[in-house]
């Protein structure tokens, strides 16, 4: 059994980290009317998975809350007993970040209440109803919230394409120093060097190699691989990236046009 | 997965315990299946199969089904098979541990917007030192350094690599007490500064229950009270 949100009128949404890997499967409303669904798509990146049920009520709707830290906040989930409701405050709100798998979230918002993984996935509500977005499980059993801008989103593309198409290079990058004798002519003293090129992939048709350090995008100096994350937004496919490297003691700078990254 | 070379062969006694009825039934029909007999908790047996909701005081070792607590002897997916819950309950019958690589499942995480503490070889050297408990007279010694006490470079190597890691002073920690840790067992090998360097991994073993006076609590060198009032201040 896992928790979902009735986001809209035949669209369910959960939590995609811990939901299996079915392509058919049987919600239950808090009335105890029950439905089939389809997986609809799935998105690893803002852990989302959406399901398409036929025929469901149209469930009332609910605002788009603003989250503040110490605000109360309500989360719902299904337990084998039925609904479970937790009743805790938002610890902390932060800016936009990126996910391991790619995603952007639109805020960092996370609750100081626990939830089970069959939980996970519910809604969470502010004291006055307002919809702050579905819970999730992050590192170390923190429960971060999925706002509700992040859903609405990735559901378009989850319905028609079934996945969301993000931005793709091809590159495995680990943070180095630049060695002190290049960090004049780098500019800067970090950089990602590149570890593995995929084969036919966009770095590869550009001539890029293993061992070259990468040390800035768009002029735009990047040591980290969140922000090499922000240049592969899904609005980034097609479009060219200039990238500047460190190859055998000298610079250079390539132009590479962003590809889609693969399903897998 | 395989069977294990220790194991008990037979008919187990196994108690079921889960959280739930339908969930009771279903570990009780992987039991069957296995040949295994069910027996109630309070019977001795030989095994326990749960949800991973069980009791915090089991009858005996337990094989839990799609749970991560590590503090079960088995630990399978939740997917698991008869044939591997009847390897994984007779192999926590016979007192080992049965885990499976699929376990524990990832979780959903932010890419970190600093980027790692990186360290130039030298310093991961003297960290290196540092987190064996050597003095910065051994240090010099196995860096192969060999000039007057008070002159070597790496009296200013220390503090610099320290500085890298934000380690406040060389044995940080000694005094304080850990934040991801309830032990006051001091870190003064170095190991966290390491650790924050990202050249050691996750702390895997636990310190509780060690006395603070026990040896095996102090990692490395251990300097008496009276050795800590005379230290000279760096």
């Amino acid at each position: 059994m896992r928790s979902g949100t009735l986001w809209r009128k035949d669209v369910v949404v959960a939590s995609e980290q811990r939901y299996p890997d079915v392509a058919d499967a049987r919600v239950i409303l808090a009335d105890g009317t029950a439905f089939t669904a389809r997986v609809a798509g799935r998105d690893p990146g803002t852990n989302v998975v959406a399901l398409l049920l036929d025929g469901s009520p149209d469930p009332a709707p609910l605002s788009a809350s603003e989250p503040q830290p110490g605000a109360l906040a309500l989360a719902f989930g299904a337990d084998e007993g039925g609904i479970s409701a937790r009743l805790g405050v938002v610890h902390s709100v932060g800016p936009a970040w990126h996910s391991r798998a790619g995603g952007r979230i639109d805020r960092r918002i996370t609750l100081d209440i626990t939830v089970t993984p069959r939980e996970e996935g519910g809604p969470v509500l502010d004291a006055g109803g307002g919809l702050l977005g579905i819970s999730t499980l992050g590192p170390r059993g923190r429960v971060l919230v999925i706002p509700a801008s992040t859903v609405e989103a990735v559901l378009e593309p989850l319905i028609s394409k079934g996945r969301v198409e993000r931005g793709w290079h091809g590159l495995a990058l680990q943070p180095v120093l630049v060695p002190e004798a290049l960090q004049t002519k780098a500019g800067q003293s970090r950089g990602l060097m590149i570890m593995r090129v995929a084969k036919d992939s966009p770095a590869a048709r550009a001539n890029l190699h293993a061992g070259d350090i990468l040390v800035a995008i768009a002029d735009e100096s990047v040591t980290s691989l969140a922000m090499l994350a922000r240049h592969l937004e899904p609005d980034s496919v097609g479009k060219p990236l200039e990238l500047r490297l460190v190859r055998a003691d000298k610079p250079l700078s390539i132009q590479v046009t962003v590809g889609i990254r693969p399903a897998s | 997965m395989s069977a294990p070379a220790v194991s008990i062969s037979g008919v187990l006694r196994v108690a079921v315990l889960a959280s739930s009825p339908a969930e009771q039934g279903r570990l009780a029909a992987l039991v069957g299946q296995c040949g295994h007999r069910i027996v109630g908790p309070g019977a001795s047996p030989d095994a326990v199969l749960t949800d991973g909701t069980a009791a915090a005081t089991l009858p005996a070792a337990a094989v839990a089904i799609g749970a991560v607590n590590e503090a079960f002897a088995g630990l399978l997916p939740p997917d698991a098979a008869a044939a591997q819950v009847d390897a994984a309950l007779r192999a926590v019958a016979a007192g080992l541990i049965v885990r499976t690589p699929a376990l524990p499942p990832r979780t959903f995480e932010w890419l970190p917007e600093e980027p790692p503490i990186l360290l130039t070889p030298r310093e991961i050297e003297v960290l290196g030192a540092l987190r064996n408990g050597l003095t910065n007279k051994e240090t010099a010694r196995l860096l192969g350094i060999f000039a007057a006490y008070r002159q070597v470079p790496h009296r200013s190597a220390v503090p610099k690599a320290r500085r890298r890691v934000s380690g406040r002073s060389r044995c940080q920690g000694a005094s304080s007490r850990s934040s991801n840790s309830k032990s006051r067992v001091p870190n003064r090998d170095g190991s966290r500064l390491l650790r924050r360097a990202g050249l050691l991994g996750e702390r895997r073993h636990s310190t509780k229950g060690q006395s603070r006076t026990s040896p095996q609590a102090w990692p490395c060198r251990r300097r008496t009270p009276v050795a800590m009032a005379r230290r000279r201040p760096e």
